[in-house]
């Protein structure tokens, strides 16, 4: 085998192991983005949430044109 | 169990959980219920000419008592008015100013309208109605100045209490909306008639945007979708671009590129086409279709001539659709 072939051979070995690992982390990161939404949220603390509003001088009006549409479970 | 609920004003739909804010950044969902928190909170507050909304066929040369609250339900990348548009309510300084104070604002300082503009007036949807019912009872004009991107239902409550609408209709593409403005084309169009049939007077602004939506055919189909959905009357006022917000490396519109637009619309058979943001340009002037006679000669916000009398044109009555008194 001549030493082009060797170093060819090399880098493609190379290459897939890096395709490889930037898939692994692509997956990873879409898996734990997944798992932070709805299904896990955490319980907001609303009364902090009203202070906080207050404290900017806005007020609370109830909208018009909205309906609930589920609940989710609470994780505290 | 945290609930979850969905905002039925505009076509986005949000769904919020506890806690959360819809794109337009100023309605939240606390406790399973709505809220709006730009509710008699304006941060903008002006006196404007009625020809800056623009509207060119409603109460010449008179003052629109105009306002706004921060946020916004578009994205527009072009946005003129992005430091409240794209704000929290809690990033603007705002002032208190109920309906009822903005109704007796707008009669103590002579003005004959009330705007709801700079941002998009969809997204404090509840204090707009709300002034706009006493207004109109108080005998002054409501101007919603709007991209018309709202669900059918608030709209036909709101329309009505408003007399005119001046609508930006931005592109007319969906890949245009999608990409410049983070919204629908569909929705909008239908909005549009919808106010159209309602009786609602209607003025449209299309921003010629360099590269993004000037190529003749965009321009003519457009004028084309105008004509044959609103009738050749509704005016269309093509508005020069400035480079803003996130498109400041595009160059101004070219001025040829508004007066061949323009060229195009009066082809197309529309009656009344303008050419906003240049001020001596003669697409400012209103022309009568029937005898071409100058009726209205304008130079910027300013009116120096006016030959409409009781609605017709002074030279051979021909009738000038809009509101003019």
């Amino acid at each position: 085998m001549k030493s082009g072939d060797k170093l060819l051979i090399i880098l493609l070995v190379l290459s897939v192991l890096m395709m490889g690992h930037i898939m692994k982390e692509n997956v990873i990161s879409i898996r734990s983005a997944a798992l932070s939404t709805s299904a896990g949220k955490s319980k907001v603390d609303v009364d902090k949430v009203k202070a906080q509003l207050q404290q900017a001088g806005l007020k609370l009006y109830e909208a018009q044109y909205w309906k609930m549409i589920g609940v989710q479970p609470q994780k505290d | 169990m945290l609930p979850i609920v969905e905002c039925r004003l505009c076509h986005h739909h949000c769904r919020l959980n506890e806690g959360e804010r819809g794109q337009c950044r100023v309605r939240i969902n606390l406790d399973g219920k709505l809220f709006s928190l730009v509710y008699g909170k304006p941060c903008s507050v002006h006196i404007d000419p009625i020809e800056k909304k623009p509207l060119y066929h409603v109460l010449p040369a008179s003052a629109s008592f105009s306002l706004a609250t921060a946020g916004c339900n578009l994205r527009c990348k072009f946005c003129q008015n992005w430091q409240i548009s794209q704000s929290l309510p809690e990033e603007t300084e705002n002032i208190e100013l109920p309906p009822e104070s903005v109704v007796q604002e707008a009669l103590k300082n002579h003005c004959r309208s009330i705007a709801y503009t700079y941002s998009d007036p969809v997204i404090f949807y509840e204090y707009m109605l709300d002034t706009a019912k006493l207004a109109k009872q108080n005998g002054l004009i409501n101007i919603f100045r709007t991209a018309a991107f709202i669900e059918e239902e608030p709209l036909l409550e709101l329309c009505p209490f408003i007399q005119t609408a001046s609508v930006d209709l931005k592109g007319i593409t969906e890949e245009y909306y999608e990409k410049m403005c983070a919204a629908k084309l569909e929705p909008v169009l239908k909005a549009i008639k919808i106010m159209h049939q309602q009786g609602v007077w209607i003025e449209l602004t299309n921003l010629v945007v360099p590269t993004w939506n000037d190529r003749e055919k965009d321009i003519g189909d457009l004028c084309l979708w105008i004509k044959e959905n609103l009738g050749p009357d509704v005016p269309l006022h093509f508005s020069r671009f400035w480079p803003m917000h996130q498109l400041k490396s595009l160059p101004p519109t070219p001025e040829k590129t508004l007066t061949r637009a323009r060229e195009i619309g009066l082809k197309e058979g529309l009656h009344y086409v303008y050419v906003g943001n240049i001020p001596e340009h003669e697409g400012n002037n209103t022309y009568c279709p029937k005898d071409g006679k100058l009726l209205i000669r304008r130079i910027g916000y300013s009116i120096l001539e006016n030959n409409i009398i009781d609605g017709q044109c002074k030279f051979c009555g021909t009738n000038i659709p809009g509101l003019w008194a």
